[in-house]
């Protein structure tokens, strides 16, 4: 068969010994820099780049790989035991994975979404070598107008994933897209309230944003609360294990993430980010215990850190089969590949079957790598949970600060942090949450590109977008889910309704 | 005393003289940085690692590739405007740093006269890719196929006055067709949706266009420069397929701040030319599908000059916004 | 009787996001609205800050029906820690461009120290001494990032 003539090819090349080496120091550079507050897979990726240009190309795209995957896995350390989310992606693991810790789970959580990530890897790898052309031909489908409509979807349904009121969810989605809306308009060029500020004619950066609603603002309440106390940890391998029933409940939650995941993964643009909200948005819905998503239900961790790692996965089809990064830390390894004079498109699986295939399998073996490295290392993360908090705080606020300032030297992005640090505190003050608002600032832009885009093609007919089949249907999927939102709205849960009537 | 007199003058004169010829042959002394003003990865990343890794080998002195990407270029161009005039920080500036005065309304720096021009590197053309399925096989057929639906055809650039903008706009002019832009961040995913038979066509990158169009996933029609390119010569030029006077092609050049002493502005002049001459150099860019392009320093001046009232005119004429 | 007047949560948050999507609303004639078919770079804002509003009235109504039972949770006794750690972050973005990672990171550490009640002089001091060695260590000498330990020396 084809595909296992594929594996012996990509196997040949992934387990040479040069490859084997620079993916290991790949992924555990990746996991190092993931870790860090404030760095992010894409700037490790380019903190890595100018290192890889003096290796063989192959050997440069395994080794940046590994950084990538590695940091989108290591930023989940520091999500969890911190509340520090390093990329979009870590952010939902932060709504379960930190109450998790807290609880005293640490161990367990860290564990587990190393076994989430690496059976969404798994399965994301598998799908980048049997349904590769699949993929590819549904990405095509994707227009302006079907992107427009997942992403309104993905708007919605990451409302319901707060614990209190939608309205309050939508209010905070809302938000993040008005936050969204500083900087560039792409279609004319014109900067939007950008407030005479030339760095942010890009917009607020996800980085100080991140940072602050979730960082700042979860210290400022931590100091108070957590004097004297020290996270109980229990260290042992034993406690990372999960019991019979957290596995049980795991599996279906990881094989869901996969299956979001590496759908997601494949559309370019959109990626892990909206991949690991909607895993979660769909776990909180079919769960029979949705109450507990938010306070550390292990479903709420295992679901995104699958579809985050099969999303990363299914990212390079688009890259290497079409020539077309579906993220900015594609493109840097696209750029990579051209910077050796390879230019990465459909003719690189014929032409050089040894890269495509081997930087494939070796995405697999550093994996394995990443489960071999991490392991070991949960006993060594939990013990910084054990380091008196006062202790800790200030250190882990000069880690942000630092973090942040790297990202472009700049006095202005910590400026930016703070700013959003104290208005991440006065709305969890008020009980609000800050998933959504994220979710809205990363969307934000890209439904508005989309819709101004689809309108430009359709000349301003709606329902043109509404006759096109996917779209059609996405969006009538959404019209429910908020016709759904806005009942409990106005009739909200009964017990809230019971208690109005008993005074 | 009056040889002692002349033996002094003699001896300052051969010191000032060694000096002199010791300043010349020191430059570069130190490394040198070279501001890249887009995110790595990109077609200037790549041009200006290739050109740095080349001259550090000549010069024996680092070149030290700095990203500083935002706000189009204009991050970038204004920390190397603000930098010392004394040629150890220069920058890579493509075809779209002309392009933004035009259309940019308010810029951090004046783009014509707060630097110092040093020399072209090199040049490509764009090419007008459609999807395979598309109902003509020649841009003639094409062009006859965009003008007999109007009001119904879209094509994707790359943001309001990028380069895709500007050849899309002055085609379409050209055709006299009424093909609405619809602008996309980066040629890539124009490229997608070209593929995915949403818009009609994109004026992309050779660099990103000939994977794709070698694989038969995008049919290549024309490209943008005066004569074919020698990646895909079969491709016949927009002027050739009746488009008269068309030309627009990308470019990179490199710039620094303000007031750099002449002979340091030559001497960075020749050592770039003389990378630019050798097979290496040649080859790298060749790859993407570009050509070096040696030019003296007046020629180069007056280059960037023809280049600012050019998309300023053509800005005017398709009424792209400022 | 206390009851509709209490300010809980969702009443005073009710007229933080009026507050913000007032303002956007506002900001939004700024620019072009442009068509449906030729969208401005006004059309989004303005239609969000519309869909804030009307959210904002939602909650604001069901604050009222829910009544007091969700009372203010904005709690002074935070003061504290959140200006300390605000004068913190402050100090690090002013004086990291002036005097370097070193002593930014100093500074950070014992302002931010003050912000908990387990503040001790000696402790905080010690602490920042070990913290801006270490950060210094990890990201200008290992990771070579372009932040000079000292500067202006």
């Amino acid at each position: 068969m084809d595909i296992f003539a594929n594996i012996m090819i990509g196997l040949d090349t992934a387990i040479s010994p040069v490859n084997l080496l620079y993916c290991f120091i790949g992924v555990f550079l990746g996991t190092f820099f993931g870790v860090l507050p404030g760095i992010g897979s894409l700037a490790a990726i380019s903190m890595v780049l100018p290192v890889t240009f003096y290796l063989e190309p192959t050997t440069a795209l395994v080794m940046l790989g590994g950084v990538y995957y590695g940091a989108e896995y290591g930023g989940s350390t520091a999500s969890i035991l911190l509340n520090l989310p390093g990329t979009p992606s870590n952010a939902v693991t932060c709504i379960d994975g930190y109450p998790m810790a807290q609880k005293g789970k640490a161990g367990l959580a860290l564990f587990m979404t190393t076994i989430a990530s690496y059976v969404g890897g798994t399965l994301g790898i598998i799908a980048l070598f049997v349904l590769s052309p699949i993929i590819v031909a549904w990405a095509l489908v994707f227009g302006p107008a079907e992107y427009f409509a997942i992403m309104i979807l993905g708007l919605v349904a990451a409302a319901t994933v707060t614990q209190d009121s939608p309205a309050k969810g939508l209010a905070m989605v809302c938000l993040g897209l008005l936050l969204g809306c500083t900087g560039m308009d792409l279609e004319t060029g014109v900067p939007r309230f950008e407030y005479e500020f030339i760095e942010l004619y890009e917009g607020f950066s996800f980085i100080t944003i991140a940072m602050g609603l979730f960082g700042v603002s979860e210290i400022i309440f931590s100091v108070k609360t957590a004097v004297g106390r020290t996270f109980d940890q229990a260290v042992t391998f034993k406690s990372m294990l999960p019991s019979r029933d957290e596995l049980r409940r795991s599996i279906a939650p990881m094989l869901r993430g996969a299956g979001v995941g590496g759908f997601f993964g494949a559309l370019p643009g959109t990626g892990p980010s909206i991949a690991t909200f909607v895993g979660y948005a769909i776990e909180k819905r079919v769960s029979d215990r949705p109450e507990e998503f938010g306070k550390g239900a292990i479903e709420g961790i295992m679901s995104p850190e699958s579809a985050n790692n099969a999303a990363v996965q299914t990212a390079f089809i688009p890259t290497l089969t079409l020539g077309i990064p579906g993220s900015a830390s594609m493109a840097v390894m696209m750029g990579a590949l051209m910077i050796h004079g390879i230019s990465p498109g459909p003719q690189l699986m014929v032409e050089r079957p040894d890269i495509f295939w081997g930087v494939a399998m070796s995405f697999w073996i550093g994996n394995i790598f990443l489960l071999v490295l991490n392991i070991p290392l949960i006993g060594f993360w939990i013990r910084i949970l054990k380091v008196p908090y006062h202790l800790l705080y200030p250190a882990v606020i000069v880690l942000i600060c630092v973090g942040v300032y790297s990202f472009r030297t700049s006095g202005f992005d910590i400026a930016m942090v703070l700013l959003f640090g104290m208005l991440g505190f006065v709305l969890r003050s008020l009980k609000f949450e800050m998933a959504p608002l994220l979710i809205g600032f990363i969307l934000g832009p890209m439904v508005e590109e989309n819709l101004r885009r689809a309108m430009l093609i359709f000349r301003g007919d709606f329902w043109a977008m509404v006759e096109r089949p996917i779209s059609g249907t996405l969006l009538f999927l959404t019209l429910i889910l908020l016709l759904y939102t806005t009942y409990q709205i106005f009739f909200p849960k009964k017990k809230i309704v019971a208690g109005d009537s008993a005074q | 005393m009056k040889n002692l007199t002349r033996l002094s003058s003699c001896l300052a004169s051969i010191v000032l003289l060694l000096s002199a010829s010791i300043a010349q042959a020191a430059f570069p002394d130190k490394p040198i940085t070279l501001i890249v003003p887009f995110k790595p990865g990109g077609s200037n990343d790549i041009v200006a690692r290739q050109l740095g890794k080349q001259l550090s080998a000549d010069w024996g002195q680092p070149v030290v590739i700095e990203n500083k990407p935002g706000a189009g270029s204009d991050v970038g161009s204004a920390y190397t405007a603000s930098q010392k005039a004394d040629g150890y920080t220069i920058q890579i500036a493509s075809v779209t740093f002309t392009m933004r005065p035009a259309i940019i309304a308010k810029q951090p720096f004046d783009a014509q006269n707060d630097f110092t021009r040093i020399a072209l590197v090199g040049q490509s053309p764009l090419m007008l890719g459609v999807r395979p399925g598309a109902p003509a096989d020649n841009a003639k057929d094409y062009f006859e196929y965009l003008r007999s639906k109007p009001g119904q055809l879209s094509y994707g650039a790359t943001g309001v006055g990028s380069i895709q903008h500007f050849a899309g706009e002055i085609l379409r002019k050209a055709i006299g067709s009424d093909i609405q832009a619809v602008q996309y961040k980066g040629g890539a995913p124009a490229m997608k949706d070209v593929m995915g038979d949403h818009i009609e066509f994109s004026i992309g990158s050779l660099t990103q266009m000939l994977p794709p169009y070698k694989a038969g996933q995008i049919k290549g029609l024309a490209v943008t420069s005066a004569t074919r390119s020698e990646s895909a010569p079969e491709i016949p030029t927009l002027q050739e397929v009746g488009v008269d006077g068309y030309e627009i092609v990308q470019w990179w050049g490199i710039l620094g701040p303000k007031g750099i002493p002449g002979d340091i502005v030559n001497t960075l002049n020749s050592s770039i030319n003389k990378v630019l001459k050798t097979s290496e150099f040649k080859e790298a860019l060749a790859k993407k599908g570009s050509t070096p392009r040696p030019m003296s320093v007046p020629e180069f001046s007056a280059w960037m000059d023809k280049n600012f009232s050019t998309w300023i005119r053509v800005a005017k004429e398709q009424n792209i916004k400022k | 009787m206390k009851r509709s007047f209490a300010l809980s949560n969702d009443m005073v948050a009710s007229f933080l996001i009026l507050a913000i999507s007032l303002f956007y609303f506002i900001g939004s004639h700024e620019y072009d609205m442009g068509s449906v078919r030729h969208m401005g770079p006004g059309y989004l804002p303005r239609a969000y800050a519309i869909v804030g509003l009307i959210l904002s009235v939602l909650i604001f109504v069901s604050s009222i029906r829910k009544g007091d039972r969700v009372s203010l949770s904005l709690d002074l006794s935070y003061v504290r820690a959140f200006s300390m750690i605000v004068i913190a972050i402050s100090a690090f973005a002013l004086i990291i461009p002036v005097a370097g990672l070193i002593p930014a990171a100093f500074v950070t550490v014992v302002i931010a120290s003050l912000g908990s009640n387990k503040f001790h002089f000696k402790t905080a001091l010690g602490l920042a001494i070990i913290i801006s060695v270490l950060i210094w260590l990890l990201f200008s000498v290992l990771l070579g990032l372009p932040m000079p330990g000292l500067k202006g020396l």
